[in-house]
C-alpha cells in the first residue's frame, strides 16, 4: 500500500518503542546500533526488541533500509514520508496530552530523557 | 584472560546461539546485526548488559515466534475455505445421488415382481391390473406411486397400468436393445419438460421387456432445497473467512500502535 493510502491514523497512538525509532531517525539516517543507543534514553531496549520494531516498521511503511556496509553488518534506516507525518501526529498528541496534564498542575518528575 | 572478559565471551557465546531461536527468515536478516550490537554494547561496558540483552531476547524471540506464526494464518483461513467449499461439494453431490437412486428402488422392486410372476406363468394383464395412473397429473408427478408396464420384443406396450397423455407410456424404443444387452437398465425418462420419470427395466424370459418408473420430481425438488441452503452454508462460510482475514490484516498493524 503506498504512503498516500495509508493514513497517519491507521497507526497512532505509536508504541513507545516505535515513537523512539521514528525520534531517532528524525535528523537523519541510521544504522541499528545508533538507533538503538539513541532510543535508549527514552525507553529501555535491547537488539531483539530493535530489530524486531524495524522489521514491523518496515512492513508498516514508516521507515526504510537505505544501505549496508560492505560486511553487512550495518544497515541503514530512513523515516518515510509517512513515518515522518506519523511522528508529528504522535508528538501532536502527546504535547496536547502534557498540555492537560500541565493545566492538572502536574509537573514532571524523575524521567530518563 | 581476565574473569570479566571469559564471562563476557561466554555470553556472546551464548547470545549467538539464542539467535539461532529466532524464526528463520528474521533470523537470515538481522542476526549479524543483532550479534554486531550486542558485540559493541559489551565492549562499551553498558551496566547490566547480560541481563539486559537475556532478558530483551526472552521477550523478543516470543515476540518475533508469535508475529511468523500470525503471517501464516490468512493462508490457513485459504486453506480452510478450499476444505469445506469442497467439503460442501461432496455433500452436496453425495446427496444427490442419494435421493436419485432412492428413486429407483420402488420401480427395481415392481419390475423384479412383475418379471417374477410372468416367469411363473401369469399374464400380464392381469399382473398390472390395478387402477390406470396418468402420468402427466400434478398428483402422480407429485407422488410417491411406481407404475409398471410390459412390452413385447419389438417393443411395443402389452399391457400397464398407466398412461401417459391417455396412452399406454411408450419410451424410447433405443432403450429395449440395452436392457436386453445389460441385463437390466436404469435411466431418467424425460418425455416433455416438467415430467421426468425414474425408469428400471428388465428382460422377460419370453423374448419381452418389463419397466417400471416413478416421478423424480419429488426427489428433485427436496435436491433443489437443499442445494439452496448448501449454497447459503457456503456462502456463510465464505463472508466468515473474508471477516477473518480483514481482522487479521487489521491486527497485522496493531504492533505498531500503544
Amino acid at each position: 500500500m503506498s504512503d498516500s493510502v495509508r493514513s497517519t491514523q491507521d497507526y497512532l497512538p505509536l508504541t513507545p518503542v516505535v515513537f523512539a525509532i521514528l525520534l531517532a531517525l528524525a535528523d537523519g539516517d541510521k544504522h541499528g546500533y545508533a538507533i538503538m543507543l539513541e532510543a535508549r534514553q527514552h525507553i529501555p531496549m535491547g537488539p531483539g526488541t530493535l530489530y524486531g520494531a524495524l522489521d514491523r516498521m518496515m512492513a508498516g511503511g514508516l521507515i526504510v533500509e537505505t544501505g549496508v556496509t560492505d560486511d553487512e553488518r550495518r544497515r541503514y534506516y530512513r523515516l518515510t514520508a509517512l513515518g515522518t507525518r506519523a511522528l508529528a501526529a504522535e508528538t501532536g498528541r502527546l504535547e496536547q496530552a502534557v498540555k492537560r496534564a500541565r493545566g492538572k498542575g502536574v509537573r514532571a518528575a524523575g524521567v530518563r530523557a | 584472560m581476565s574473569q570479566d572478559s571469559g564471562k563476557t565471551t561466554l555470553m556472546l557465546r551464548l547470545y549467538g546461539l539464542a539467535l539461532r531461536l529466532y524464526p528463520a527468515a528474521f533470523r537470515e536478516r538481522y542476526a549479524a546485526e543483532m550479534r554486531e550490537a550486542a558485540r559493541r554494547e559489551q565492549a562499551e561496558g553498558h551496566a547490566g548488559f547480560g541481563v539486559g540483552l537475556a532478558w530483551d531476547t526472552a521477550q523478543s524471540l516470543l515476540r518475533e515466534h508469535r508475529r511468523a506464526a500470525a503471517a501464516g494464518r490468512p493462508v490457513y483461513v485459504m486453506l480452510f475455505a478450499m476444505f469445506c467449499s469442497v467439503l460442501l461439494l461432496g455433500v452436496y453431490v453425495l446427496n444427490q445421488q442419494i435421493l436419485r437412486r432412492g428413486a429407483d428402488e420402488q420401480p427395481g422392486q415392481i419390475a423384479a415382481v412383475v418379471r417374477a410372476e410372468m416367469a411363473h406363468g401369469a399374464d400380464a394383464s392381469v399382473v398390472l391390473s390395478g387402477p390406470k395412473q396418468e402420468l402427466s397429473s400434478p398428483e402422480w408427478l407429485a407422488g410417491a406411486s411406481a407404475f409398471g408396464a410390459v412390452y413385447d420384443a419389438d417393443g411395443k406396450v402389452v399391457a400397464s397400468d398407466a398412461t401417459l397423455w391417455g396412452e399406454p407410456p411408450q419410451p424410447p424404443r433405443g432403450i429395449f436393445p440395452v436392457i436386453r444387452e445389460r441385463g437390466s437398465e436404469k435411466v431418467t425418462w424425460q418425455p416433455q419438460r416438467g415430467i421426468r420419470v425414474a425408469l428400471t427395466g428388465l428382460p422377460l424370459p419370453g423374448g419381452g421387456y418389463v419397466l417400471a418408473g416413478q416421478s423424480l420430481i419429488p426427489g428433485e425438488t427436496r435436491t433443489a432445497r437443499f442445494s439452496a441452503l448448501m449454497r447459503w452454508v457456503w456462502v456463510g462460510m465464505l463472508a466468515g473467512c473474508v471477516v477473518v482475514l480483514v481482522w487479521l490484516r487489521a491486527r497485522a498493524r496493531a504492533p505498531l500502535r500503544g
